[in-house]
């Protein structure tokens, strides 16, 4: 191994994973494993499922090579497919509770979820990695409410009719703060490439 | 569609946060509108920073090992090792089974699969449009299988259904697949498609789910230049496996050029 190669771009890995390069596969695991193993052990109970979820993630990559530079970079290939794919394993783990909840004739009450926002607060900024610093600087920019509807659109899963249903409000109260809230990251996604 | 109902619509569907008749609308509406794809991508963008908002957590340090040598099961990787010695597995008998089904039929239908698979597309623009998230776009779909370089297979059952057709670009390694009469694999389990080389162990061509109609038209990739002598479709758990874990239940030979 080189004893000062430079970093590669994540662009150079993902020529390199399509060509069947080893090492390039490894260096894009490396550079995102723990982002995506911690957002998908946000979104499942099970750690073997987070785990699950970041494996088909990398497997994805590696095995159909869809992945699209034009539209998007690795990264936001990557944690979509495991958000998506954790989001499979969370509702399937709460079919088969519902179903197991069902044969044991539990209280129903007892399925009914807290209403905090599954969004980490501002004041937990403590956990957050150093990039996720600045992602939280803009989640503290928008209202609780605001962050409760991303994160139950994010975490869990639920369409907006779903989270409208699940606090209470006018389905375009929910639209409107989808949406605010994912313009202010946008807006945090397009500064970032500007000045990486 | 306005301003505002237009950013609504693109930031909540990259959330997976429409529901379902919204979202065939939106994704209908998506595959006529370059700009609204371009919306949604940044959206994607922004997505992607979310997961930077979580707190952190260290993935275990045995999934690096798993992911390594599950990917290498998938494919070689670089230096390609040496071919596995041949064995008689699974895709020898179901070449054998293809022709036993009636090379006749097999035959014509290949001959009309072309023209069937193009006239299915135009009677099934909706369908194309849901599944445009696949498809970069109606026009590419089209030179990846009108192409010179195309080989193409329909799969057959012992039955008369279900049926597939796949059709392979040699050269650019695009591959199409248009599947029929095939319900949704259940909760927890994916359909995934099988190259097999003469010789040689089956190449995943990546993992598919139907729609409730029982169709599915998509495209997929296979390593440039692989030629294959029989397509075969396994059903097999969530997240495809790294060779076929179930006996295949449907298989076609490969035309060659």
């Amino acid at each position: 191994m080189p004893v000062a190669s430079a970093e590669r771009s994540d662009a150079a890995l993902v020529a390199a994973v399509r060509a069947g390069d080893e090492r390039a596969f490894g260096e894009l695991y490396d550079r995102y494993v723990d982002r995506l193993f911690s957002l998908a052990a946000a979104i499942v109970d099970d750690p073997a499922d987070a785990e699950g979820a970041v494996a088909d993630a990398f497997l994805r990559l590696w095995r159909d090579r869809d992945h699209d530079a034009d539209r998007g970079s690795v990264g936001a290939y990557l944690v979509m497919i495991t958000r998506s794919r954790a989001l499979d394993r969370r509702r399937a783990d709460r079919r088969r509770r519902r179903r197991e909840e069902k044969g044991a004739e539990a209280d129903p009450a007892g399925l009914t979820v807290p209403l905090a926002s599954p969004m980490p607060a501002p004041d937990r900024a403590a956990e957050m990695s150093e990039a996720g610093e600045r992602v939280h600087e803009v989640l503290a920019q928008v209202t609780e409410k605001q962050r409760a509807v991303i994160g139950l659109a994010y975490l869990e899963g639920l369409t907006h009719s779903e989270i409208a249903d699940r606090l209470s409000e006018p389905l375009g109260t929910v639209k409107t703060r989808l949406r605010d809230g994912m313009n202010k990251l946008r807006e945090l996604a397009a500064a970032r490439r500007a000045s990486p | 569609m306005n301003g505002p109902n237009r950013a609504d619509l693109a930031a909540a569907y990259v959330l997976d946060a429409l529901d379902a008749d919204e979202r065939r609308a939106f994704e209908a509406r998506m595959a006529r509108d370059p700009s609204l794809r371009a919306e949604v991508d940044s959206y994607r963008e922004a997505m992607g920073l979310l997961a930077e908002a979580v707190p952190r957590r260290s993935a275990p340090s045995a999934l690096r090992d798993r992911v390594m040598s599950e990917a290498r099961a998938v494919r070689p990787m670089a230096p390609a090792p040496a071919p596995p010695p041949s064995r008689l597995p699974w895709y020898l008998a179901a070449a054998a089974v293809v022709a036993a089904v009636s090379l006749g039929l097999a035959n014509r239908q290949l001959l009309q699969s072309r023209a069937s698979l193009e006239a299915a597309l135009e009677r099934s623009d909706e369908q194309v449009a849901a599944q445009s998230a696949e498809i970069a776009s109606r026009d590419s779909l089209l030179a990846a299988f009108l192409g010179p370089d195309v080989r193409s297979t329909t799969l057959v059952s012992t039955e008369e259904l279900p049926a597939a057709r796949i059709f392979h670009n040699v050269a650019s390694g695009s591959v199409v697949i248009a599947a029929f009469d095939l319900p949704p694999a259940p909760v927890g389990r994916i359909y995934q498609l099988w190259g097999i080389p003469d010789g040689g162990d089956p190449v995943s061509l990546g993992t598919f789910q139907t729609t409730a109609a029982g169709t599915a038209l998509l495209r997929t990739s296979a390593p440039e230049g692989s030629t294959f002598a029989v397509g075969a479709i396994t059903e097999e758990p969530e997240g495809g496996s790294a060779q076929p874990t179930s006996t295949p239940f449907l298989v076609g030979e490969w035309a060659q050029q």
